[in-house]
């Protein structure tokens, strides 16, 4: 009996002898029993779960499926034969003969289907790759078949998730080819590849196309393909893999061009493709692929995008034609394989080098690749927060901040084994990822949050210490307050990507199957026009809502200021008293038309925000994000801005967090902290670059700030140097001595304040904030006095230690100046230490980060 | 389920009754490979289309390989034509509309299946495939080893072998703490 059995048996695979036979050889052994009624179970459990009945035609394609003829009948029917397993395996030998009988009928009993599925297989055939074959095309070099078996063995790589293009190698036409009357081949010269969008599956697919010496060419208009170079362009239909085989002399470019019109760029994107760069070991390989589609789609490449070399040294260069705007470019060495989608692959050494010099490289881990990559991403360069001497600045104010789009955006560059961008680490952003166990304020407490300030030992400089100030925001049932929801869309061009619009699509209907009666969802697009595609419509029309989103398509350009202005008219038409007033912005970021200078948004969107109306930012898709754009739009329009790299982040937004992201409880939050001289030398806030305010700005009414949501934690940070420790430890910043007075510093030596009484205090710092109602224009304050505390690390709090650990793991990812003798093991034991009960696991998820951001700290220094 | 009742169906019968049987099989079995709903319906609208012209020339015996086996090439065709990504982790959860009179329990069940597609999106291609046609496309040992054109002892072995990697997954991710699945989305 063999473990098949069982699960031949499990799933009623077997004739009722076997099945006889497989039981009662079950009755003699209870643990065969438990191990196939497991087995059972299980398999029950996949039928049942996998079964969607939902998945199914819409009553009107069935219809006309219905009244669909057929054609006339029809070949006789075969007998069917049963197929036996069991006697397959049967030891007894007369078992065993009709085993081979058995198996003879149904092998037998196979043929008559083969023709059926080699029918079915028609349609394949013609999206075969062809590579043309050496022999008959003298002017093709030697190692094409080689590089041919390898084009086949990366096929075969890709093939564990997806793909069924097969290789056969027809013979090269000796003449220039001219295929599916579209295809111009010149052995000479360039290579034009041309036709109407409509045509070009039917062109390229099968197409051999080879060209010989060097060459460029371009094409007129939308749909085309160029190919430029000294190899062999082979194009397969609509994946566009591309293979140049070699040998390829010094240098060789090659470029393909293709537009959002043509059949090559289909949905306009180009995850699907193949790019595929052969070399002659010998050879260096210095080509580059261009892929252009909308010119920013190339940067999406899929998440885990593999780029396998093999070959000699690296030699790759930047090119970029100089009259187009900056594109992302792919340049790589050796043999390349760009995979899409695929993480589990391995590159075959084609050409028995030895494995060592194999060589896999990750999209965007090498230096000049990920430049390239990221060309098109923006972010604020962030200067850190550096000490500062309490004598000279007693006082730190800061704007709270719960945005929380950067650690997305980390995370989603650490799954793409990549190092994030320093500018795209925003540590106060990655510490208020994390929702935390602490409570909030009563219910019945006047203020709509709590506060609270631990101190412990600094875990990167243990003789420094760490204050953490926590706030954590009032849970407000969403379901108390109606709300008017306005669904901004971006739908331009740029959004046309399986993780934009695809993903906005569902974040907005996670959140409309929220809505109940009494709310009001509209939403408004905006691309190279706006328009109000849903206008306000009671939550409980869920259908019509959700067919709203669902007919969502991307094109055009991108005017979005045209789309906030829309949509904030629209909530201000729609406004609900005491509810929740919204605008949700859905972008990539990109506004390319009407006002796009972000201090004009910034204008705009501050103006808007007056209304009352809050904002939220959901920002999508990589390679051309602009996370600057966004941030600031959130941040002027009493807002937040999450970042949305997949499904679950939409629904830890959008579901999860909904309350915090949707209800804001107390707006303009500020923070200011007055340090006590004779306890602190100075401080260091951690993060809050952007957020930094005057310290006149504290008690300013009129000066915008964060907002907390629903249930929201934020989490502040400073490093305090102690003022017992003696100075010189940290870094002075010396400024010369006055020339012309002497009494107000700055001065080398600060002059020594007179202390208050107070100061002799066990104090360290009062920490005092401000907020407003949320409809409120005057603000509250609250002041925490904060008594000195000499707790070791290991005496902290869970939450304290967690927040240190993601802001250590900030400050590794940022190679902060700052980061002392902070380790990754530090960081991950301060991180399992915090862990908690997690119960929503994102802390988890964090200590995986952890260990892959050190594993590529590690190789890529 | 299986291919016996279809046999004395006259061929506008058969279609319609092909048509019954596998409509949401087929569906499911095109969704997994394209990720979108839609986009599956097109595919399989496509191959039923197929079906009526080409139903004189098959083997009735053999129509649910047949399916299969166009459906198959037909969503590789479309999704290549769209440019889709092959693993749509984040596109299959929530594309299908809630049967379901409760949407927690439907998320539920969406969240447990999109998992397991996941799953099965990890095993080897030949297993996958196998996986597929068994549970997502009900179809039998024969048939499936007809669409894969492979032997029924083959068959059961990649079946089983899948089911048993599919369940060591499974019962692993079950164990791990809810944080421990994060990976399994981004990996």
């Amino acid at each position: 009996m063999k473990p098949e059995h069982i699960t031949a048996w499990a799933l009623n695979e077997l004739s009722p002898e076997e099945r006889e036979r497989i039981e009662s050889a079950l009755r003699d052994d209870p643990q065969a029993v438990r191990a196939a009624d497991e087995t059972k179970e299980f398999c029950n459990f996949l039928l049942t779960e996998l079964r969607d009945e939902s998945l199914a035609f819409t009553p009107e394609q069935r219809q006309r499926l219905q009244k669909t003829e057929t054609a006339p009948p029809v070949a006789p029917a075969v007998k069917p034969v049963r197929w036996s397993f069991v006697s397959r395996f049967a030891p007894i030998a007369t078992a065993a003969a009709c085993a081979v009988l058995g198996l003879f009928l149904v092998m037998k009993s196979s043929e008559p289907a083969v023709p059926a599925v080699a029918a079915a297989e028609e349609s394949e055939l013609r999206y075969q790759v062809r590579l043309p074959e050496m022999r008959e095309a003298p002017s093709v070099p030697a190692p094409l078949v080689a590089s041919a078996q390898t084009q086949d063995a990366s096929w075969f790589m890709r093939g564990t998730g997806s793909s069924s293009v097969t290789l056969d190698m027809p013979s090269l036409p000796s003449k220039p080819a001219t295929l599916a009357d579209q295809l111009i081949n010149s052995n000479a010269g360039a290579l034009i590849v041309n036709g109407p969008p409509s045509n070009l599956p039917s062109t390229v697919v099968g197409t051999d196309v080879t060209f010989g010496k060097s060459g460029a060419s371009t094409l007129p208009s939308s749909n085309l393909i160029v190919a430029a170079g000294t190899s062999s362009l082979t194009l397969s239909g609509n994946t566009s893999s591309v293979a140049f085989p070699s040998p390829i002399r010094s240098e060789a470019v090659g470029s393909v061009t293709t537009s959002t019109t043509g059949a090559l760029s289909g949905s306009g994107s180009l995850t699907s493709n193949s790019i595929t760069l052969n070399a002659d070991s010998t050879a260096v390989l210095a080509a580059l692929v261009e892929l252009r589609v909308n010119e920013k789609l190339a940067a999406d490449l899929p998440v885990g995008t593999t780029i396998t070399a093999i070959g000699d040294s690296p030699a790759s260069r930047p090119l970029s034609p100089a009259s187009t705007p900056p594109a992302p470019i792919n340049t790589a060495v050796g043999l390349v394989v760009v995979n899409s989608g695929q993480t589990e692959m391995l590159m075959r050494d084609e050409k028995g080098k030895p494995e060592s010099e194999v060589r896999t490289l990750v999209v965007g881990a090498e230096g000049g690749f990920l430049k390239d990559r990221l060309a098109n991403e923006s972010y604020t360069a962030i200067v850190e927060n550096q000490l500062k001497e309490v004598l000279r600045e007693p006082l730190s104010t800061l704007s709270i901040d719960v945005d929380t789009a950067s650690y997305a955006n980390v995370r989603r560059f650490l799954n793409q084994n990549t190092i994030p961008p320093k500018d795209a680490v925003r540590i106060e952003e990655l510490v208020n990822y994390f929702p935390t166990s602490e409570a909030g304020p009563a219910a019945d407490a006047e203020v709509p949050f709590a506060a609270r300030v631990e101190v412990a030992a600094c875990p990167w400089q243990p003789k420094h210490k760490l204050a953490r100030i926590a706030i954590k925001g009032r849970e407000v049932e969403m379901g108390s307050k109606a709300s008017n929801l306005v669904f901004l869309v971006d739908v331009s061009g740029s959004m046309n990507s399986p993780q934009k619009l695809p993903l906005v699509q569902q974040s907005l209907r996670m959140l409309a199957e929220q809505m109940g009666e009494g709310d009001s969802v509209s939403m408004v697009t905006y691309a190279s026009g706006t328009q109000v595609v849903l206008p306000p419509t009671n939550g409980e029309k869920r259908a019509e809502i959700i067919a709203a989103i669902e007919r969502l398509r991307a094109g055009g350009s991108t005017n979005g200021a045209g789309g906030l202005q829309l949509a904030y008219e629209q909530a201000v038409a729609g406004f609900i008293k005491g509810g929740i007033n919204r605008v949700i912005l859905c972008t990539d970021g990109d506004f390319n038309v009407g006002i796009s200078q972000p201090a004009e948004l910034e204008k705009v969107i501050a103006q808007k925000a007056k209304s009352g109306v809050f904002l939220s930012v959901l920002g999508f898709g990589s390679g051309n994000l602009k996370d600057r754009t966004m941030e600031t739009l959130a941040d002027k329009g009493n807002g937040n801005y999450a970042y949305i790299d997949g499904l679950a982040e939409a629904r830890k937004v959008l579901v999860e967090q909904m309350n915090g992201t949707l209800v804001t409880i107390a707006k303009d939050v500020k923070i200011q902290i007055e340090f006590n001289p004779a306890m602190v030398r100075s401080y260091r806030l951690i993060g809050y670059e952007n957020r930094l305010l005057a310290k006149e700005d504290f008690n300013d009414d009129t000066k915008d700030a964060g907002e907390i949501g629903s249930g929201h934690s934020v989490v502040a940070l400073y490093e305090l140097v102690p003022a017992s420790l003696p100075p010189g430890n940290e870094p002075h910043i010396l400024v010369d001595t006055l020339k012309y007075q002497t009494l107000a510093s700055p001065a080398p030596e600060p002059v020594t304040p007179k202390l208050t009484p107070t100061a002799q205090s066990d104090e360290l710092m009062t920490v005092k904030l401000r907020y407003k109602q949320p409809d409120g224009d005057t603000s509250e304050k609250i002041e925490l006095p904060v008594p000195d505390s000499d707790k070791p690390l290991a005496k902290a709090s869970g939450e304290f230690k967690f927040s240190a650990a993601v802001a250590g793991f900030g400050l590794l990812l940022r190679d902060s100046a700052y980061k002392g003798g902070l380790n990754w093991e530090t960081v991950r034991r301060l991180a399992l230490d915090g862990k908690g009960s997690d119960k929503l696991g994102y802390r988890g998820e964090f200590l995986q980060l952890i260990d892959k951001a050190r594993g590529l700290k590690s190789t890529h220094p | 389920m299986r291919g016996e009742h279809m046999l004395m169906a006259e061929p506008d019968t058969l279609f319609l009754e092909t048509l019954q049987r596998y409509e949401r099989p087929l569906i499911r079995y095109a969704h997994g490979y394209t990720g979108d709903v839609e986009e599956a319906r097109d595919v399989v609208q496509d191959v039923f289309l197929k079906l009526s012209q080409n139903l004189h020339s098959l083997d009735h015996e053999r129509l649910a390989p047949w399916l299969f086996t166009v459906c198959r090439n037909r969503a590789l065709d479309h999704q290549r034509k769209h440019h889709r990504l092959i693993v749509m982790e984040t596109e299959t959860l929530d594309r299908e509309m809630s049967a379901s009179p409760s949407p927690e329990e439907a998320l539920d069940k969406r969240e447990t299946a999109r998992r397991l597609r996941q799953l099965i999106d990890t095993l080897p291609a030949r297993q996958q495939e196998a996986v597929r046609l068994k549970f997502i496309a009900e179809l039998d040992y024969q048939e499936i080893s007809a669409a894969m054109k492979t032997s029924i002892g083959n068959v059961g072995y990649l079946i089983h072998h899948g089911v048993a990697a599919l369940r060591t997954k499974w019962l692993a991710l079950e164990n791990e703490a809810p944080a421990e699945r994060a990976p399994l989305v981004a990996a």
